[in-house]
């Protein structure tokens, strides 16, 4: 079985997580220069766990395998952390919210104050982020791609709250949320 | 109501005059301000002007004795109004603190709700009431909100940490277990590094405080930068008596709509629920009594509320929304806003307030936006298919619309389906953002798990995608491709159709229909925008199945039609192909040329016969075109001069012999064939011979390259209509390859990241406008008419933009029709 270092993880997961990217989506995602990640895939892609397709990079099944099993690793100890636990199980509660909120927006024609009102739970959700930045620092990425997209929406660019093909909010949300379920090595169930 | 009593520097009550400017006294201030001067009950009131927020920051950011002062003696005379003593120990005034610029942004802080209570008087206040709740529920939302909002604590933390304080307080029911619920909050609040006062004035002090340092956090600063606010501007702050729907039996709270919000009739319309707040209303833990139930609201009241609405509607030129509290039998309205609505309501309430005469046609259109018209434009199941169709099974359906495909069970096989044309139904156990990708090119989305709140929902309304999630008597088996409901097994690829609003899944594909023009508000409101813009918009149909839709019914024209998508929906794209190769060599065998033109005149006349007498346009395959490479197995093989517009007189005397026959045989005497690719009016001449040597046809050209835009000017004087295709001049100016076109969000990007001054098939390059804005004044006023813009690949901006430009005849597709309409009609109001 492959085992891959901290930063290889990083390149991959990111890959896994939108799929297929570019070398400039995933440095743009994990905060990792393009030199190194276009290196890391060129790796990547001689030992089978990466495909290249038109500049997009997929994983193989073989790649998805070892980006499961680091997380399984890695995080072992962070699974089995009550404080980190806990602090999921909060989420879940932002979550719901967040997602209600976004729901209302998109039903309310981008509604303004429905969208203050959920960008103060993104805002609150910024703040409980950096509480896990100590277990898990490379969530720091999260924080400046939320950071990015919040600045574009407050300067009027409203499909930066949840357009599906953009570093929108959602977007961020949506892999947040896969990744820390990764993490916990808990199933997604909606 | 009394005229104020304030003659202070800073602070004005509600129903002063002057404070109908919201520039002076804050959008909030100003909405209250002209609802009391029409006569609306609303709880007494005052607000900070502006010039108090002034005072504040010369002050070095503190309220100061003088403005301070001012506050007091006009929260005095609002105790006075409601007859209540602010920070009394028996039945105290309750206030809500609002924040109120002239525009409203982000990161300001908004409002705090009931400050004004203390151990004391929330004991007595249980006391009266006999039950702790009602006390407890009122005085912790308050802390709740002063804590985050004025302090930025969070408030899970805070409702973790004086848990027990609070349940000992519901338990005991005693002044001391209320006096030690109070020591806990303010001990959360110390040990947070906050300074803490349980004394309502100082509250007050603090939450106005926090209001005017809001003005200066990060995101309003942000935000005003990039909006060119200035930042000196300043905010108001509205100061306002609550009042409780929970006071006692003759109270409710509720919320009205002058008109359904769902169809747009004008009826009240809404909920209303009795003895409760506002807050349980949203929060659902109570059920609520409709509007339209005599037991709701008494007569008197009911009457009451219409009368304001109608008032309101006046002032707002629009249907509102009402949130009201009736307080021991007496109506106040705390919050009036345009009602949310749905997108056929939208239309609807269009329609009525111009025949109200409550707006202009002009303003009407100003109240619907493009994305409503499109929702409402939506293709939906043909009645009696859908009648007999077999229901799969049901979950919630999550985002509107309907759709039909082959399901498919991975992400990755669903854009491959997709890419080849085929319609697909994405069928997922759940949705990773794994699967966006999948989603985009779906048809429709249906997922086994899930709720109504899910990424895979939100996702799909975005990509404006019908979805249904939750639908768990699917069983999807992705190992072997296949999915069982009710012991049945289905294989992946089977087609199944999906109602984004039922929920339910359907047995193979239902047919679509067009929606739009259909529905008779629409049609109205589209003919109000054909004549605000005096815009011919085609309808670019590829079948004679669109042709058939009812929204088609007033199209001036059909086209731009391709005479290979004919072939395509005709089935006989393959022998097309075949000939067209055969007929490029040195001598076609006989009868190859004959059978051309067979399958031309089959191709073309369902679409024909469809169309009636309405003119139809038709443009002629282009060899030398992307699709014709993909399609011609050896195009590289071809003579160079096949793929010249007229290198090949026999080829294109039998595909217009072919249109020909097909227009004559239907006695259709207003067909157009289009030829494409030409440079020069000489090419065009020889294009017009040809024409009149088969008979029976007329002639127009799609001008798709830069010189024949340098040509046009001659080429238009012929008197014949000339297509612009200004995607594919755009296209091919940049050299760029068709799939760079075909997602335009990739170039969106590339100039969002600084490579480009802005995305070309949205906004012009100066040159091309000074071109095309040639072409215009050289056609001149009759012939503009003749002169189209081929919009199939043109982004709403950029038919904007040829709008402004002077061009008045456009065509697109048929499921982009309606709202192209709207929008150059809305084009106007600029």
């Amino acid at each position: 079985m492959t085992t891959i270092s901290e930063v290889e993880f990083c390149v991959l997961n990111g890959a896994h997580l939108k799929k297929m990217a570019t070398v400039e989506e995933i440095a743009s995602a994990v905060g990792i220069d393009p030199a190194t990640i276009a290196a890391v895939l060129e790796a990547a892609a001689t030992s089978g766990l990466v495909m290249e397709m038109e500049g997009k990079h997929l994983l193989l099944p073989e790649g998805t395998g070892v980006v499961q099993d680091y997380y399984r690793t890695a995080y072992q100890a962070i699974r089995n952390n009550a404080s980190v636990v806990a602090w999921y199980d909060r989420f879940e509660v932002l979550n719901e919210q967040f997602i209600k909120q976004v729901s209302d927006w998109q039903s309310t024609d981008s509604d303004e104050r429905v969208q203050g009102r959920l960008m103060k739970t993104v805002e609150r959700f910024l703040k409980k982020l950096e509480e896990i930045l100590q277990d898990i620092p490379r969530y720091r990425n999260y924080l400046r791609r939320f950071a990015d997209s919040i600045a574009l929406v407050d300067g009027g660019k409203r499909d930066y709250v949840c357009k599906p093909t953009i570093d929108s909010i959602h977007n961020i949300w949506f892999e947040f949320h896969e990744d820390i379920l990764s993490v916990l090595g808990r199933p997604r169930d909606t | 109501m009394a005229v104020g009593v304030t003659t202070g520097r800073f602070v004005r009550e509600i129903v002063e005059g002057e404070v109908e400017d919201s520039r002076r006294f804050g959008g909030k201030a100003s909405g209250l301000a002209k609802m009391a001067a029409v006569g609306i009950p609303i709880p007494p009131a005052f607000v900070i002007g502006v010039d108090g927020f002034h005072h504040f920051r010369l002050n070095g950011k503190r309220i100061g004795a003088e403005l301070l002062t001012e506050i007091l003696k006009s929260l005095q005379h609002l105790s006075e109004q409601a007859g209540r003593p602010f920070a009394g120990s028996d039945r105290p005034l309750l206030i809500s603190i609002r924040s109120g610029a002239p525009v409203s942004m982000p990161g300001m802080m908004d409002t705090v709700l009931n400050l004004g209570l203390r151990s004391k008087s929330a004991f007595n206040l249980a006391c009266e009431r006999g039950n702790p709740d009602f006390a407890l529920d009122t005085w912790l939302r308050f802390w709740r909100m002063f804590s985050d909002i004025v302090l930025g604590l969070d408030a899970v933390d805070f409702v973790k940490s004086i848990e027990q304080a609070e349940a000992r307080a519901r338990q005991e029911f005693s002044q001391r277990a209320f006096d030690e619920l109070e020591l806990a909050i303010l001990a959360h609040i110390e040990s947070n590094g906050e300074k803490a006062s349980a004394d309502p004035y100082l509250q007050l002090e603090r939450t106005i405080e926090a209001v005017f340092r809001s003005w200066d956090s990060a995101r309003a600063k942000a935000y005003r930068k990039h909006h060119d606010i200035s930042d000196d501007l300043g905010t108001a702050v509205t100061v306002q008596a609550m009042v409780f729907g929970n006071a006692d039996e003759r109270s409710g709270s509720g919320v009205a709509f002058t008109r359904n919000p769902n169809d747009g009739s004008k009826a009240l319309y809404g909920e209303y629920l009795i003895g409760r707040q506002g807050e349980d209303l949203v929060s659902g833990t109570h059920t609520p009594i409709d509007l339209a139930d005599p037991k709701a609201l008494g007569n008197d009241l009911r009457d009451a509320l219409i009368r304001h609405g109608n008032t309101l509607e006046v002032l707002y030129s629009d249907a509102v929304d009402i949130e009201f509290t009736v307080e021991s039998g007496r109506l106040y309205l705390l919050q009036v806003r345009p009602a949310k609505r749905t997108a056929a309501a939208a239309i609807r309430i269009a329609e009525d307030l111009v025949a109200e005469g409550l707006v202009t046609k002009k303003a009407a259109l100003a109240r619907i936006s493009a994305e409503q018209v499109k929702r409402v434009s939506r293709p939906a199941f043909d009645e009696a298919e859908l009648a007999t169709a077999k229901v799969l099974t049901q979950g919630l359906g999550s985002s509107p619309g309907q759709a039909h495909g082959a399901a498919v069970l991975d992400a990755d096989r669903a854009a491959e389906r997709a890419a080849n044309g085929e319609a697909v139904i994405l069928l997922r156990p759940t949705t990773s953002p794994q699967d966006i990708r999948g989603m985009l090119s779906a048809s429709g989305i249906v997922t086994a798990k899930g709720g109504a709140l899910s990424h895979a929902a939100v996702v799909s309304r975005a990509l404006d995608r019908p979805c249904i999630v939750g639908c768990e008597a699917i069983h999807i088996d992705l190992h072997r491709r296949t999915f069982a409901v009710d012991g049945h097994s289905y294989h992946e690829g089977d087609q199944i159709s999906v109602d984004g609003i039922t929920g339910k899944v359907f047995a193979g594909a239902i047919r679509l229909q067009a929606g739009g023009g259909s529905v008779s508000s629409l049609r109205r409101i589209l003919h109000w925008a054909d004549a605000a813009s005096g815009a011919a918009v085609w309808a670019a149909a590829r079948s004679a199945d669109e042709v058939g839709e009812t929204r088609l019914a007033a199209a001036p024209g059909i086209g731009i039609v391709g005479l290979t998508d004919l072939i395509i929906a005709q089935g006989a794209i393959d022998r097309f192909v075949e000939l067209t190769a055969a007929m490029a060599a040195p001598k076609p065998a006989a009868g190859i040329s004959a059978e051309l033109s067979a399958v031309v005149e089959q191709a073309c006349a369902p679409l024909l016969a469809a169309s009636g007498t309405t003119q139809v346009h038709i443009r002629l395959p282009r060899v030398s075109s992307d699709r014709a490479r993909r399609l011609i197995e050896n195009w590289q093989e071809l003579p160079p001069s096949f793929f010249l517009p007229l290198g090949s007189p026999s080829y294109l005397r039998a595909i217009l012999s072919g249109i020909s026959k097909a227009a004559g045989k239907l006695s259709h005497e207003n067909v157009a064939a289009l030829i494409g690719g030409i440079a020069d009016a000489r090419e065009f001449d020889a294009f017009l011979a040809e024409i009149e040597r088969v008979g029976g046809l007329k002639a127009g050209a799609t001008l798709q390259n830069v010189v024949a835009l340098d040509a046009a000017a001659g080429l238009s004087r012929s008197g014949r209509p000339m297509w612009i295709d200004v995607a594919e001049i755009v296209r091919t100016i940049h050299g760029f390859p068709v799939e760079v076109q075909q997602s335009l969000e990739v170039l969106d990007t590339y100039a969002e990241n600084g490579r480009a001054a802005g995305n070309p098939f949205r906004q012009l390059a100066g040159f091309l406008s000074s071109l095309l804005t040639r072409m215009v004044s050289a056609a001149g006023a009759q012939g503009s008419a003749l002169v189209g813009i081929d919009g199939a690949g043109c982004s709403p901006e950029l038919l904007g933009d040829l709008y402004r430009l002077g061009f008045r005849r456009f065509a697109v597709p048929v499921a982009r029709r309606d709202e192209t309409r709207f929008l150059l009609g809305r084009l106007q109001e600029e």
